[in-house]
Formats: structure tokens, sequence, C-alpha cells
């Protein structure tokens, strides 16, 4: 077995409002796993993603990242081998030029500027855009803008990859193009999606969490054949492709 | 935002032409009878042509090929603001000396190749305000104390040329003011006032506005559609009073978006300043441009 990524035991997270939104989750993801993080709207899914590189912390319950617990001394280290793509690119993206946006994480990491922009460089020609490097975010179509957030963490050339929502309100063929993209990432990854189908095609695990809780973890196959399972927590079953 | 989409040939794709060099490269190309010039990053060239597309209107301006175009963002921001000062600094304005500032930047933008059209326009958009504001100068003349017997009363006189000097110098600087934004791309422009030390507030400040302004106009359009879509004939003053509420609604969602951007800059390593990419160097065109504005400037206040 691989050596453990994330390791999450008994963590809580109450929000300042009183609201708990993570009750208890244990969960070890490894490396070289895509994860599937399923779940309804409001299950805790972000809450969970955005503890997973120490924006938020857990008010109870022990966490620790490639083995080592996290602290505020290891946050910033942490936040340099876990990428974050937040849903909305438009939160993703904010600094004036898209070259800029994915130098960003690069240059706080201190990187000499030859080594950011050949990171910037390869990071553009992953996801395609390396054309609209000088153009800033609100002239991308949003499925570039979609990928150019993907960009900017690929930059910092992460183990781990954390993705809320990759393909949300993406058209049929910026959806493909997206899951090409992730499926020849190496890195390990942990997706949030409503989207059952790239689940089933991406991933080869999946966790259902519903009431910040834990209610299903197992093989992908295993869990998408459990139709009850699936629907007692607002999911269905990945619809067949017509003709496949 | 409008943008549009073109190919043109890429010179590194010529045979016999260099490659283009990794890393940012600028390379001139026609679009619609104007030249071009702005950063690519494409160190593969991947045919005769490549595909990249930029902002429509003003902002299009600022990719156009000229000397100014090249200068250094703080030698243009240094000169526009010494021009300013100067300008504001002088007694009114005698008309020859107004025709020399004029001269003088208009042939700015005849050597950037902007549409006069364009920039005369622009700058007399300041008119209606300081109109406003000069026209307290003939009404307060009178007497001491506000007048409409200012205007064309016997004092009227002294009144009358302190309007010219403000309506003059307002449009003069307004004139100055867009001669430097439209020579030069915006994110070189916050580049330009970071290297000359405005604080960081101020940088991060008008970055985030130059971002995200589209994004809450999108959000408020949308909430006007949703609007309208609900009551097509709600009575004009109610639908004004909603407008409030609207605004409020829009103050939430900047504020969730404020805290989801911070968690994004928090998950990419921020620590307090914004990092650009882009180094500047000043050139000798860069030090006779001030200088020559400096001069340009110090006559018109002294003389």
């Amino acid at each position: 077995m691989s050596a453990p990524v994330f390791e999450l035991a008994g963590v809580r997270h109450r929000y300042p409002d009183g609201t708990v939104a993570l009750d208890g989750v244990d969960l070890t993801v490894r490396v070289g796993e895509t994860v599937a993080l399923l779940g309804p709207n409001g299950a805790g899914k972000s809450t969970l993603l955005l503890h997973l590189n120490g924006v938020l912390r857990a008010s109870e319950g022990a966490m620790s990242v490639e083995g080592v617990p996290l602290t505020d001394e290891s946050v910033g280290r942490v936040r340099a081998r876990v990428g974050m793509v937040f849903q909305d690119p438009d939160d993703q993206l904010f600094m004036t030029t898209l070259y800029d946006d994915v130098a960003f994480g690069p240059l706080n990491m201190g990187l000499a500027r030859d080594e950011v922009d050949r990171r910037v460089h390869r990071a553009l020609h992953q996801v395609g855009l390396a054309d609209a490097a000088s153009r800033p975010a609100q002239h991308l179509s949003f499925g570039q803008r979609k990928r150019a957030a993907v960009a900017t963490v690929l930059s910092m050339e992460p183990p781990v990859l954390v993705l809320d929502e990759p393909t949300s309100n993406l058209d049929p063929r910026a959806r493909r193009e997206m899951i090409g993209l992730l499926r020849a990432l190496p890195a390990t990854k942990v997706l949030a999606t409503h989207d059952m189908a790239l689940a089933a095609e991406l991933c080869t695990r999946a966790v259902v969490i519903d009431g910040g809780r834990v209610v299903a973890d197992g093989p992908m196959d295993a869990v998408m054949a459990d139709a009850a399972l699936l629907e007692a927590h607002g999911l269905e079953v990945a619809t067949a492709t017509i003709g496949a | 935002m409008s943008e549009s989409a073109h190919g043109h040939p890429h010179p590194g794709a010529q045979p016999g032409a260099d490659a283009p060099s990794p890393g940012i490269h600028r390379h001139e190309h026609e679009h619609q009878g104007e030249l071009h010039r702005h950063p690519h990053h494409h160190p593969e060239v991947r045919g005769p042509v490549h595909e990249h597309a930029h902002g429509t209107g003003f902002e299009r301006l600022t990719y156009l090929v000229s000397p100014l175009h090249d200068l250094d963002p703080r030698a243009k921001i240094a000169s526009t603001l010494v021009l300013i000062l100067g300008v504001v600094l002088t007694p009114p304005l005698r008309p020859l000396e107004f025709g020399l500032l004029v001269t003088l930047l208009l042939s700015g933008a005849v050597i950037a190749r902007l549409p006069l059209r364009t920039v005369l326009g622009r700058a007399s958009l300041v008119l209606p305000i300081a109109a406003t504001i000069a026209l307290f100068a003939p009404i307060a003349r009178h007497g001491g104390s506000l007048s409409i017997g200012g205007i064309t009363g016997a004092y009227s006189g002294g009144g009358w040329v302190a309007a010219w000097a403000i309506l003059s110098k307002a449009w003069l600087s307004a004139l100055a003011a867009i001669l430097l934004s439209a020579t030069t791309p915006l994110p070189r422009l916050i580049r330009g006032f970071e290297a000359l030390r405005v604080p960081d507030v101020l940088i991060t400040l008008v970055s985030f506005l130059s971002r995200y302004v589209g994004v809450f106009r999108d959000q408020l359009q949308a909430l006007r559609v949703a609007l309208d879509s609900r009551a097509p004939s709600m009575p004009r003053l109610r639908r004004w009073r909603l407008f409030g509420q609207l605004a409020g609604n829009l103050f939430v969602r900047a504020y969730d978006r404020g805290e989801r951007v911070h968690a994004a800059m928090l998950s990419r390593g921020f620590t307090g300043t914004l990092p650009t990419a882009e180094v500047l160097r000043l050139t000798p065109a860069d030090a006779l441009l001030i200088v020559t504005v400096a001069l340009t400037a110090a006559a018109v206040a002294l003389y």
C-alpha cells in the first residue's frame, strides 16, 4: 500500500455562525489515488476540501498531510504540495493577466524568474492556453477560465491536486477537454463533483459524504452499484451513455 | 467585455526567420490596418498562423506599436504627473500657452498613432464636470457673495477668466492622462505605479478593481434581468427603490467573493504583496521624455 497523503481522524468543523459542516470525518487518501468526493449540496464537500490544504482548520480532530500534522508551521509547505482548484474560476484568476495568475504561485514559492517563466509555459501548454498568456481573465471564455484555473495550480507542480467541481457549468466539449486534461495529470487527485459520469470515468475510489460525515467509502464500481445508497444521499447512478 | 480573435502569421514560422525565443516575446502583427504588439508565450510554433485575441475599444489602443507605447510606464507616469502639476500651478493660461500644450499633447497622440477623435472625445468627458465647478467662479465674483449677476455683471470679467482657467486646465490634464492610459496596457501601468513605490494596498486595490469590475457588472445585469422578468410593469419610482436592495445584494456577493478570492490566494502561498513577472527597464528615451516634459511644465508654470 502506498504512503498516505491525507489522514483525517474525527475532523469536525464548526463555522462561526454555529453550523457544523463536518461532524467527525475519518478519511485516508494514498499516493496515486484518484478519489471522487460525492454528496448532495450542503453535505460538507467544499468545507472538507478547504481543510485539505489548511485554508480551514479542524475545530476538533486531527489531520496530517504526507505524514506531517497540519499546524501553523507546516501549512505553508502543505499549500505548496497540495494544489487547490476552486469551483468558480473568477475566484482563482485574480491577477490582471493570465500570465501573472499562473506565475502567482511559483513567485510566492520564491522561485527564480526564469524558472517561473519555464513553469508558466509548461502549465499553459498543458491546458492549451499558451497563446492567451497576455490576456486578462475577463477576455477568456468560461471553459478557458476553468482550464486556466487548473494551470494556476499546475505551475506550482504539486504532487497532490484538490479540485472542486472541475466540470460544473461546462458545455459538453469543454467538459470533455477538462476530463482529458485531468486524466493526463499524474498527481494524486481528490475531486468533489456532482458529475457522476466524470467520477465513474476518472476515479477509482468514491467517498460519499452527507451531513458532514463519511457515509460510504469504497471502490468506484461498488459504490456506483449500490443504487439504494446513492438514492438515500441525493445521488444517482451515472446514466449510461447512449450507444456505449 | 468584447474581444476579437484573429490569426496572423508568426514570424518564427517563416523559413529562415529566427525562431521565437522561449519566454515572453513580443512581435508585431497587423490587425484591421493597425499594427499591434503585445507579449506572446508560445515556444512551440504549431503552424504558420497562431490564434490569439485581445480587447477591443479603448483597450485595443494600448497594444498599438509606437515609440510612445515602447516607453517605460514609470517615465510616462512621472511625465504625466509633472505636466499636470505644471498646468495646475500656472496662472490662467494665455492662448499661446494653451495652444503650445495642446500641440504638444496632440503631437504625442499622433506619434502614438492614436485616433485623434477618440482621444479628444475622451478628454472632453471631463468638461461637463469641470464646467459645473467653473460656473461658480463668475457667480462668486459678484461682491463676494454668490449671485447670478456675476455672470453678466460689472465684475464678471475676472470670474470668467477663472472659469476659463478651470476648464482649460481640467481639459489639458484629462488629455495628458488619456495619452498615458491609451499608450500603456493596464497591467504595465499598474506595474509602473508599483515600481514608483505606490503603497501595496492601493496597487492591490486597483488590480482587483480592474479584474472584478466586469464580473460585478455582469452580476448586476443578471439581477436587473431577474427583476424585469418578474416585474415587467413596475412603476419607475418603485424600481429605483429596489435598486437600493440590488446594491445591498451585490455588496453581500462581493463580500463572499472577497472571502473566496482570499482563500484562493492563500492556497497559492500569498504573503501580502502581489508578485508580478514583468521587469521594467529605463532607457535614454525615457529620460529624454521626462526632461522634455519637465522643462515644458516648468516653462508653462513659471513664464
